[in-house]
């Protein structure tokens, strides 16, 4: 039967484990799969796995332990696979640096999850650019939209308690419904337990909005998605 | 959508459990992306999810200018 690899993380080469790989969501035993200065955590697979609740749950379990034995890890998606090793160096290679800068942040950091729930704050008006013809204003426009979509006002003063507290931070902002957006924080390690005693602290200082924290978690939101 | 079933939502959204729902944003949403698009089948129908952030502009006409040198 032809095997596929199955990949659960991307952590640096030259790296010393904390404990054994152990094995992956299928039992198989998982392996590094060393690409210059990265290597893949990975193990074989008959089959891409389905995503069924307890399949997503035994992945995460499983890169969870992973982020445990590393100091460095990052995260793959569901769902990545490669024929073979020479596929999957040919896939690593080109994305090298970037994903060496994103280890070098996640570095000794876990990731904490703020969902904020409520009613937003009147949207204000864009400020007019004088500058530029139409075409250059149209732009001005689209990047203070954009920029809207990665921000929580609503949600400053707590935002300006837990800066302190966070090597970064990745906001997704919604607004079509209950949740008003995700804040995702990289916090060092050592911090999870000061970094939720703020979030208790500022919690009625919001204007009456609601918010729940979860984590830590492994740096999901802090790994590169793009495909350069 | 009525009041009733945004409050219903509401409490979905925040009595259920959070964490299958963090592990399904980070699972399927988030993460090293090597492929450029992940194929997953769901009920026997395959679903593509693929995201691409792109920014199509003349930067120079939306970034502030940077002041001029000097001549020297």
């Amino acid at each position: 039967m032809t095997e596929i690899l199955y990949l659960y993380a991307v952590a640096f080469a030259d790296v010393e484990l904390a404990g054994p790989l152990g094995t992956g969501i299928g039992d198989e035993p998982l392996v590094l799969v060393p690409a210059g200065g990265l290597a893949a955590v990975a193990g074989s697979l008959s089959a891409a796995p389905s995503p069924d609740a307890e399949t997503l749950k035994r992945q995460d379990a499983v890169v969870r332990r992973l982020a445990g034995l590393f100091t460095a890890l990052l995260p793959v998606r569901f769902g990545e696979t490669a024929a073979d090793n020479a596929t999957l160096i040919s896939r690593l290679a080109p994305r090298e640096k970037e994903l060496t800068a994103a280890l070098q942040l996640v570095r000794g950091c876990v990731q904490m999850t703020l969902r904020v729930f409520g009613e937003p704050d009147p949207a204000p008006e864009p400020a007019p650019s004088k500058a530029g013809g139409p075409g250059a204003r149209y732009l001005e426009t689209r990047r203070q939209e954009q920029e809207a979509l990665r921000s929580l006002p609503e949600i400053g003063a707590l935002s300006t308690i837990l800066r302190p507290l966070l090597r970064a931070e990745r906001i997704e902002r919604r607004g079509d419904g209950p949740l008003l957006g995700t804040a995702y924080h990289l916090v060092p390690r050592e911090g999870t337990a000061a970094y939720l005693a703020a979030v208790e602290e500022a919690r009625n200082r919001i204007g009456g909005r609601r918010i729940a924290a979860t984590g830590p978690w492994p740096p999901y939101a802090f790994a590169p998605e793009g495909v350069s | 959508m009525s009041e009733a079933s945004r409050g219903n939502g509401v409490d979905i959204l925040e009595t259920s459990d959070l964490s299958l729902l963090d592990t399904v944003d980070n699972l399927l949403n988030k993460g090293v992306v090597l492929t450029g698009e992940v194929v997953i089948g769901l009920a026997g129908i395959d679903l593509i999810y693929l995201q691409l952030s792109a920014v199509l502009g003349a930067a120079d006409r939306i970034l502030p200018k940077k002041p001029t040198e000097p001549a020297a």
